[in-house]
């Protein structure tokens, strides 16, 4: 009955009392607490059996998905955004990236026709017997097949501006889009803003080199 | 911009009441497939995922995925300021910081909205792998409910245990025990009342009464219950929302006290 040992019990006291009081209303609630943390030892946890994962992290496959669809989307649209044609004394038109691009980065599309061997070949033979047009046929591979895109004809297009260098800041990458597939240059390093784009054309032939020297460096 | 509407506010009340006991605050994932919601009570042992498919809605538009972190209970206070009836709008524009809900009322002389703070929950998110499990019991939600009330009045734990014969619920205590059998019934004429049993093999699991007394606030949702469990595995007791989708929770087994 005693709340505080010092004292004599008295009912004045009993009632008083502050401690038993507060005992008395506590002790259902420190049960309860103990029996919740009784729960989470006797209980196994839902993290044991699935694996967490942040939501905020993508896994691998998405966010290549992501980045083959928006760059989809911007051969789909045909953009050509951050970059202006100049004029080189040297060596006549060229590309110069108007704003930073980051290693990876799409930087723009080598657009033309898409064409089949034998049509390329009839259209170099055509190319030929005019000396002033120049060499804009890119042949590639594609899922094991050959293609070109000609981009001899003048069109709004940057892309078959860009001069060679053997060590340019582009790299050419085939998509496909749409079951088609398309060439686009995507930049090797980071490219500053002003720098030239340009990407190795890859010819060394006998032939191309006496009529380009320039395909050397 | 994201905008759900429901032509009965009563559905998301009863989720609200079924969630809110075990979460304090939840992410709702809106996509162009719906609405999900999936969070672990404050100790880990339970899981609550919640689907709502976005076909169900009467109407549904999400141009861009976005995850809305709700306090549940305000969320069920919002609510509570519904009719039953009313047509329920849920509207948030890309990257806001708040969501609105209105409601309207039948005859549309009324429409009230109410703007939420949204919340940034930094939830963790579990992979959940396909199952299949031994045992699948469906049994009307009422009965389920009824079970895990009584039982709890004797023990802290149910021991659920499915065998070819039919699905028993046990329990024991300091007063003594308590067991309820229920076998399949042959009635097919009323769905809603049939219990049906699949086994590939017989199955004994313990389960805290606390969480599965939490689950059955989902009752009103669905008028059958689905329990599937596997040795191994959490229990999965599953809602289905006519038209709409889904509201499951798991629960992790109790540690058995052989397994010490």
């Amino acid at each position: 009955m005693t709340c505080n040992e010092g004292q004599p019990p008295t009912p004045h006291r009993i009632e008083l009392c502050p401690d038993e009081t507060k005992a008395k209303a506590g002790a259902p609630k420190a049960k309860k607490r103990l029996n919740s943390c009784q729960d989470k030892q006797n209980n196994h946890k839902v993290t044991e059996y699935f694996p967490v994962r942040r939501s905020v992290r993508k896994t691998k496959k998405t966010v290549l998905e992501e980045k083959q669809r928006s760059l989809e989307q911007l051969l789909r649209s045909e953009t050509e955004e951050g970059l202006e044609v100049r004029i080189f004394e040297d060596k006549g038109r060229g590309v110069v990236a108007a704003k930073p691009f980051a290693k990876g980065d799409f930087v723009v599309e080598y657009s033309g026709d898409l064409i089949d061997l034998t049509e390329a070949k009839r259209r170099e033979h055509k190319y030929a017997q005019d000396l002033s047009a120049g060499c804009y046929m890119y042949y590639f591979r594609h899922n094991n097949q050959q293609y070109c895109v000609d981009a001899t004809a003048e069109s709004g297009r940057l892309g078959r501006l860009v001069n060679h260098s053997r060590s340019g800041n582009l790299i050419t990458r085939t998509v496909s889009v749409d079951g088609k597939p398309r060439l686009v240059l995507i930049a090797k390093d980071d490219i500053k803003e002003g720098d030239e784009i340009t990407y190795d054309y890859g010819d060394r032939s006998k032939e191309s080199l006496k009529h380009h020297p320039w395909l050397a460096y | 911009m994201f905008e759900a509407r429901l032509v009965s506010s009563s559905t998301f009340k009863k989720i609200l009441d079924a969630v809110k006991d075990l979460l304090n605050e939840a992410s709702f994932d809106c996509s162009e497939s719906g609405i999900q919601l999936q969070a672990m009570d404050n100790s880990h042992v339970s899981l609550v995922s919640l689907m709502l498919r976005s076909d169900g809605f009467d109407k549904y538009r999400c141009d861009r995925s976005l995850t809305m972190g709700m306090n549940l209970a305000n969320m069920a206070k919002i609510f509570k300021c519904a009719n039953n009836d009313d047509t329920v709008t849920i509207k948030a524009q890309d990257d806001a910081d708040t969501v609105t809900f209105m409601f309207e009322a039948k005859k549309q002389e009324k429409i009230s909205d109410y703007e939420m703070k949204l919340m940034n929950l930094d939830q963790e998110h579990l992979g959940i792998p396909e199952t299949d499990f031994s045992c699948v019991i469906r049994m009307p939600s009422p009965e389920f409910a009824r079970i895990c009330r009584d039982l709890s009045q004797f023990g802290e734990s149910i021991v659920i245990s499915c065998t070819k014969e039919g699905v028993k619920f046990s329990t024991g205590g300091d007063i003594g025990t308590a067991n309820v059998k229920i076998a399949q019934t042959n009635n097919f004429d009323k769905e809603e009342e049939s219990v049906t049993i699949e086994m590939q093999e017989p199955v004994t699991l313990t389960f805290a009464c606390q969480y599965l007394n939490s689950f059955t606030k989902a009752t009103p949702l669905a008028p059958q219950v689905q329990l599937s469990m596997s040795d191994n595995v959490p229990l999965v007791v599953e809602y289905q929302i006519p038209d709409l989708g889904h509201l499951r929770f798991y629960l992790a087994p109790k540690i058995e006290d052989d397994e010490n």
